[in-house]
Parts: structure tokens; C-alpha cells; sequence
């Protein structure tokens, strides 16, 4: 089998985030509301992942174990900082809606998880191939959870109108209709992957 | 290489070389963004104050007056007086509190206003950025006299619709229109003809926030119906 490709396909679907790790729940649910946000908060936790993955991966013969947990967040923390000061002054309209939500990356347990779990193991190309696989997973699920609920909630996908907001079902807008449509596609995947 | 043994000289030193070089980096991207980042609130605030008035074009801003928290930026096209951009708020949206813009001509009528910052749910309050300015029964605020119009919703007897399911989020903007148009109506400065206007709407406007005392009461109860 080939080592580095498994790595980069493992978070698609095996190992999703978001449908077969279950992890990360909050921004998850929080951010879904349109196709956009989903979108724009996996990639910038995306970014986060692989940055922290190379970096704890170079660092991971320096730090001694009793610490190591201390010395992850903070280097998390960095990378997550500097998103959300770049998104500050470049992405004003995204800032205002993900504001809240960026600085919780640091505590989103697939970044600290991953850095556990793979990069604190493994070289460094493995733990970049490692953080855009599972980067891209979580985006993925993230897109496509977002547009389901922005379809059915606005009748919008990716802000273009599809049918009129009239029949719009506002429950998907709001926290309920995160619940149920994750499950159903949490469903889906299980079905999928057996 | 092996991984480094876990004794208190090790660990203090990792921990402190990750910290430093961290800061560092955090200080250095600090500084970098500073200037975009304000430049881009600056900007917001700047767009927002021209796009609510009534002409675009040529527009100049007297210094901002500030009632209460209220800021009111009288508008000027050369030396022609047409009205006002003011920055208003209410502490009590549905989810704390949020700010718009608003804009005046000089009779007072509302000419646009503009969402700056708010937390309202989404689908819901949140809805009030399009809302109020959408020509669908009797929820346009847009061309309203806040002098001749109950600004006040439907539900509570006034001449405006509340958002569907919104009726919180509804009321507080109604009171943040009715902050902003106090603060433009009291001004120190009045145009000759439109001072009397100004004048007989702050009188009124005194007589409706007498009114409004004992509904401010009232819209705590219901709180739950969002």
C-alpha cells in the first residue's frame, strides 16, 4: 500500500473528522449556517492544521513528554492567532460572521488531536500530507453540511437563490436543524463506508 | 534522535524557547495587521455614514456630535445642509447590543440605514440587515417621518411590521431609529426652516417616550416569543 497517499485519503472518508472521529462537534454545528461559513471555517482550520502538524512535527524530539501538551496549545495558538488577525484586516465580512469561532480552533479537538496522535510520531512530510487530508475531510463535511442547511432553511446555496426563501424551513438555520442534519449524514457515510 | 529526557532543566527551557519564539511571531503579525485592520473598520464606518443619506456624491461630514453614546455626523454638499448620518445602538437586542446607521434628510425623513454590528440569530433578528428596508406591506422604514409614523410595531399598535418571529430584535430597532432621530432632532445648529420641524418633532417625540415608558415594561414578559 502506498504510506503517504493512504495518509492524505485517510480523513476523507475513513477517518473523517467530522463523520468517523466525531470530533470538533462545536464549530461544526455552530458555523454550518450557510455553505460559505462551513466552508471558510474549514479552511482556515485547515490552514491551523497543517501549520501545527509541521511544526510539532519538527519540534516533537524537543520537547519532553512531560510538557508536550503545554507546548502544543501554545504552538496551536500562534497559528490560530494569526488567522484570525489576517482575517481581521483582509476578510473584514467573513471576520464579523466567524469572529466568534476562530479563536476556539485552538481548542478544536482534531487539531490538538492530530498533533497527538500523528504528528508527534511521524516525519514531517507524512504530518503535512496528514493535516491537508484531514484538514480537507473536516472542510468537506463542513461544505457540504452548510449547504444542506442553507438550502433548506434560505432556499440558497452559496448565497444564489434556488427556489424562493418562502419555503425556506428556518429550523435548519437554527441550532435543531445542525443536530438533524448531521445525523442523517452522519448516517449516510456509515452506510457508505461499510 | 531520541526524545528529549523529561528533568525540570529541559522542560523549563522547550517551554520557554516555544513561548519566545511564539510571542515573537504573534508580535510581529500584530504589527503587520494593525494598519489593515483598522484602515478596514475605518472604511466600514466611512461607507455606511455615505451610502444611509439621501445624495452620495460630494458629501462632506461636520464633526461628529456625540448624545449619549449616539454619534450624529450632520451632512453637507458644498455649504448646503441635507441632512445626517447618525451612529446609534440599543443595549437590548434579542442578543445584547447592536449598531446601525442611519440616515436623515434635512425634514428628518429616514433615508437608509445600514446593519454596522450585530449578534441577532440567524434567520431570525438577523434578518433585520434587509428587513426594514424591503417594500413588503408595512415593513419598510425607508421614506418613513418618524415625527408623522408610530414608530413602534404593529403588534404594539405603531405603523411598523415586525419581523416574522423577530419581534424583540424588531423593537429594539425601532428604539435605536427613535435614539437616532432625538439626537439629530435635538441639534445646536438649525437650518432657519427646518429648525421649527425639528423643534415641534423633539416635543412630540418627548410626548412618545413618555408613552414608551410603560411599554418598555411590558416586552420583558414576552421575551420568550423570539
Amino acid at each position: 500500500m502506498n504510506k503517504p497517499l493512504e495518509v492524505l485519503t485517510n480523513g476523507f472518508i475513513k477517518e473523517n473528522p467530522t463523520f468517523g472521529l466525531v470530533l470538533g462537534m462545536c464549530p461544526t454545528l455552530a458555523t454550518t449556517t450557510s455553505a460559505i461559513n462551513g466552508m471558510s471555517m474549514g479552511l482556515a482550520t485547515l490552514f491551523v492544521l497543517v501549520c501545527s502538524n509541521v511544526v510539532i512535527s519538527l519540534l516533537r524530539n524537543l520537547i519532553p513528554d512531560k510538557v508536550h501538551i503545554p507546548a502544543y496549545i501554545v504552538v496551536i495558538a500562534t497559528f490560530v492567532t494569526m488567522v484570525q488577525l489576517t482575517m481581521q484586516a483582509y476578510l473584514p465580512a467573513l471576520y464579523e460572521t466567524l469572529g466568534l469561532f476562530i479563536p476556539l480552533i485552538v481548542v478544536n479537538c482534531i487539531v490538538l488531536g492530530r498533533a497527538e496522535a500523528f504528528a508527534a510520531k511521524n516525519g514531517v512530510g507524512l504530518s503535512a500530507l496528514d493535516g491537508i487530508g484531514m484538514g480537507l475531510g473536516f472542510t468537506i463535511a463542513l461544505t457540504i453540511l452548510g449547504c444542506i442547511r442553507e438550502l433548506l432553511g434560505t432556499g440558497c446555496a452559496f448565497g444564489l437563490h434556488i427556489y424562493s426563501d418562502v419555503y425556506g424551513m428556518l429550523l435548519f438555520v437554527l441550532a435543531p436543524g445542525a443536530f438533524i442534519a448531521l445525523a442523517y449524514l452522519m448516517a449516510l457515510v456509515n452506510k457508505l463506508r461499510k | 534522535m531520541k526524545r528529549l529526557e523529561s528533568n525540570l532543566q529541559n522542560m523549563v527551557l522547550s517551554l520557554t524557547l516555544v513561548a519566545l519564539v511564539t510571542a515573537a511571531l504573534l508580535g510581529g503579525m500584530y504589527v503587520l495587521t494593525e494598519e489593515p485592520i483598522r484602515l478596514s473598520k475605518e472604511n466600514k464606518q466611512v461607507q455606511a455614514k455615505v451610502e444611509v443619506l439621501p445624495v452620495q456624491e460630494g458629501v462632506t461630514f461636520a464633526e461628529a456630535e456625540d448624545h449619549d453614546g449616539v454619534k450624529v455626523y450632520r451632512a453637507y454638499v458644498g455649504d448646503e445642509f441635507i441632512g445626517a448620518a447618525v451612529e446609534t445602538f440599543d443595549p437590548n437586542g434579542f442578543n445584547g447590543r447592536f449598531s446601525l446607521m442611519i440616515g436623515f434628510d434635512k425634514e428628518g425623513v429616514i433615508t437608509g440605514y445600514k446593519v454596522l454590528e450585530q449578534n441577532e440569530t440567524p434567520g431570525l433578528g438577523a434578518n433585520m440587515v434587509e428587513w426594514f428596508r424591503t417594500d413588503k406591506g408595512k415593513q419598510n422604514v425607508i421614506g418613513l417621518d418618524p415625527v408623522k409614523t408610530n414608530m413602534t410595531v404593529s403588534k404594539d399598535g405603531g405603523d411598523v411590521d415586525a419581523i416574522t418571529a423577530a419581534t424583540i430584535t424588531s423593537r429594539a430597532f425601532l428604539r435605536a431609529i427613535d435614539r437616532a432621530y432625538k439626537a439629530y432632532a435635538d441639534q445646536p445648529k438649525v437650518e432657519a426652516q427646518s429648525g421649527a420641524t425639528a423643534l415641534s418633532g423633539a416635543t412630540v417625540l418627548e410626548e412618545k417616550a413618555e408613552a414608551e415608558v410603560v411599554e418598555e415594561v411590558e416586552p420583558e414578559k414576552v421575551e420568550s416569543n423570539e
